[in-house]
């Protein structure tokens, strides 16, 4: 049985003379986590809307668990939160999940909707209108009622916005929960942090092209260093300098070393001989791969960025 | 089943929305108003200070067709400003996007919203003219002459701005929504009004037909006059003096046939290109 519930085979979108999404093709499987990246107007928004059937393709197909998104029944079990969803002041998080009810096809409980707000920490704020609340709470309302009932795939555009780091944490074991229990997510961030403890893959997208996709761990390339974590960092630096290795504090117990020639596991093996030698205290040796913004910067090429790619 | 769910969230929305209150509470103080110089006339008839009415029914026709332009501006007024933003605005706020990200069609959504604002406006409508026509019973007794063309041509008569307004709006912005279909309604009226003249005057004046072409020009722009002259002549009181009661700008009858066929069909026609054009849209 086909597994892939997301895919899209030569989507594309024209607006104009702009090709906002050019010829995408994606799968994502059940349980996959996957995000959408890409510098601002890359069409990342624009492909998840054509998968919403909001946006409609001028060519290519796109289909939610096998059934094309022109047709409304591919939306049965999937949830969405737009980056920017303008409720009625009054309006309170238990109307709209009432709302919401009214035009989902499976029947709507009323401890969905609290499990989902106490997931999110924010069961107190059920009954009180989206215009008494801040920015924070009312984003973690808003992810309580569209992920509440577990649905199948989950789109969520922008979801961190406005969270602080415990709203952050609280959504990030959310989603990761959902996943594991076979929901399906697509996500949309710039806060790649985030995406990194997130997620299970990322797809690149700029001008509307996908330029590359897959796991996160191989996305990133390595960086030729070497991390290694010790308690005595003060001890090894300038054995590992005396030696000729190009090497420097990373972080309060780390070292960061340049490794030399171009085979970087002949140069790891190297260095960790050289770190047994020194007798020196360590409790991990292992070659610096990108981090995802370094990986985003190198593939979206964004133009005087060189600073922050480091 | 999905319609009413998207008709019941814009139903609650809407009347919560400022616009709808102020319109109900414009209803209220119209009606209190038309009371007033109503219940002295009342006053006057019965103590026989005021003789040139003639019976309750011809009372009741000057006090209701005195009121019931007014009315008319006022639904038709609130009617053409709600729609023209309902689609717009929604469709702005991302929650358009939002609803229409459900396992519903989008001819679902725009039937369901429509129609909530036709409703909310049809209710204010029926608080407007129905108190304006008990409030003159109870002062003035008399018999409608016919509630179910009144009725009929009541639903015609809303429909006709409404539909136009909700196909403006999706392709104007608001505010030329907005001037073109009061200056829609503005002309048809006008020219209806000249083509029952016309019809009023007819043998008796030269130029009679004139005004009749012109009368049925304002129904091809826009067939609203022939169908508000209708619920008048549904809602007249029977027994009144004045066979052929004058409205604003003429007289009431019913409509010729063609009259009727041409509104549905213009109905449904501004109906079928806001439902394409929606149906169409990118959704931000």
């Amino acid at each position: 049985m086909d597994s892939v519930v997301l895919r899209a085979r030569g989507a594309e979108k024209r607006y104009g003379s702009t090709r906002a999404v050019a010829g995408v093709d994606l799968e994502i499987p059940e349980g996959e986590v996957l995000a959408l990246l890409g510098p601002n107007g890359a069409g990342k928004t624009t492909l998840m809307k054509m998968f919403l059937g909001l946006v409609s393709p001028d060519s290519g197909e796109l289909s939610i668990s096998g059934t094309s998104t022109g047709d409304p029944a591919s939306r049965r079990g999937v949830a969405y939160l737009p980056e920017s969803l303008d409720l009625p002041h009054w309006s309170t998080p238990r109307v709209f999940w009432r709302h919401i009810g009214r035009l989902r096809a499976i029947g709507e409980g009323a401890k969905g909707l609290m499990d989902a707000a106490e997931r999110m920490g924010c069961s107190d704020l059920l009954d009180r209108s989206f215009g008494k609340m801040s920015r924070g709470q009312r984003q973690r309302c808003l992810v309580s009622v569209v992920t509440a009932g577990s649905p199948a795939v989950l789109l969520l555009d922008e979801p961190s916005a406005g969270l602080d780091p415990a709203g952050r944490v609280r959504l990030r074991n959310l989603i990761r929960s959902l996943a594991s229990a076979g929901t399906t997510v697509m996500i949309n961030s710039h806060l790649l942090g985030e995406v990194e403890r997130t997620c299970d893959t990322a797809a690149f997208i700029t001008e509307g092209s996908l330029i590359a996709g897959g796991r996160l761990d191989e996305l990133s390339a390595a960086t030729g260093f070497a991390e290694i974590r010790t308690p005595t960092p003060e001890t090894l630096l300038p054995w590992l300098q005396e030696r000729g290795y190009s090497a420097d504090r990373a972080q309060r117990d780390s070292l960061r070393v340049a490794l030399t020639g171009t085979d970087l596991a002949e140069g790891l093996r190297s260095l960790t001989a050289e770190v047994l030698r020194s007798g020196a205290e360590f409790s991990s040796i292992g070659i610096v791969r990108e981090s995802l913004e370094q990986v985003f910067l190198r593939l979206t090429g964004e133009p005087g960025t060189e600073e922050s790619g480091r | 089943m999905r319609v009413r769910g998207i008709f019941l969230n814009n139903l609650e929305q809407l009347l919560r929305r400022k616009l709808i209150l102020s319109g109900f509470a414009i209803a209220v103080g119209f009606l209190l108003l038309f009371s007033w110089p109503l219940f002295k006339g009342k006053a006057a008839l019965e103590s026989g200070v005021e003789q040139g009415l003639g019976g309750p029914a011809d009372a009741a026709i000057v006090s209701m067709f005195t009121a019931f332009p007014m009315a008319a501006l006022a639904v038709v007024g609130i009617s053409i400003i709600l729609n023209s933003s309902l689609l717009p605005e929604e469709i702005g706020s991302g929650r358009m996007s939002f609803w229409c990200s459900h396992p519903v069609s989008r001819a679902s959504v725009f039937i369901g919203t429509t129609a909530s604002s036709l409703a909310v406006t049809a209710i204010l409508g029926l608080a407007i003219f129905g108190g304006i026509v008990t409030l003159t019973m109870i002062a003035f007794p008399f018999r409608l002459s016919n509630v179910v063309e009144a009725a009929i041509a009541f639903v015609y008569w809303l429909l006709v701005p409404w539909a136009a307004v909700t196909m403006l709006s999706l392709l104007v912005r608001r505010t030329a929504a907005i001037i073109i279909s009061f200056g829609l309604y503005g002309v048809a009226g006008f020219l209806g009004g000249l083509g029952q003249l016309g019809r009023f005057l007819e043998g008796s004046l030269g130029n009679a037909e004139d005004l009749i072409a012109a009368g049925n020009v304002g129904t091809l722009i826009m067939p609203v006059d022939s169908a508000f002259r209708a619920m008048l002549h549904g809602l007249t009181p029977v027994g009144s003096m004045m066979s052929e009661p004058l409205a604003f700008f003429g007289a009431v009858e019913q409509p010729d046939p063609w009259k009727i066929a041409y509104c549905t069909l213009w109905i449904a026609a501004a109906l079928l290109l806001s439902l394409w054009r929606f149906r169409s849209l990118d959704l931000p």
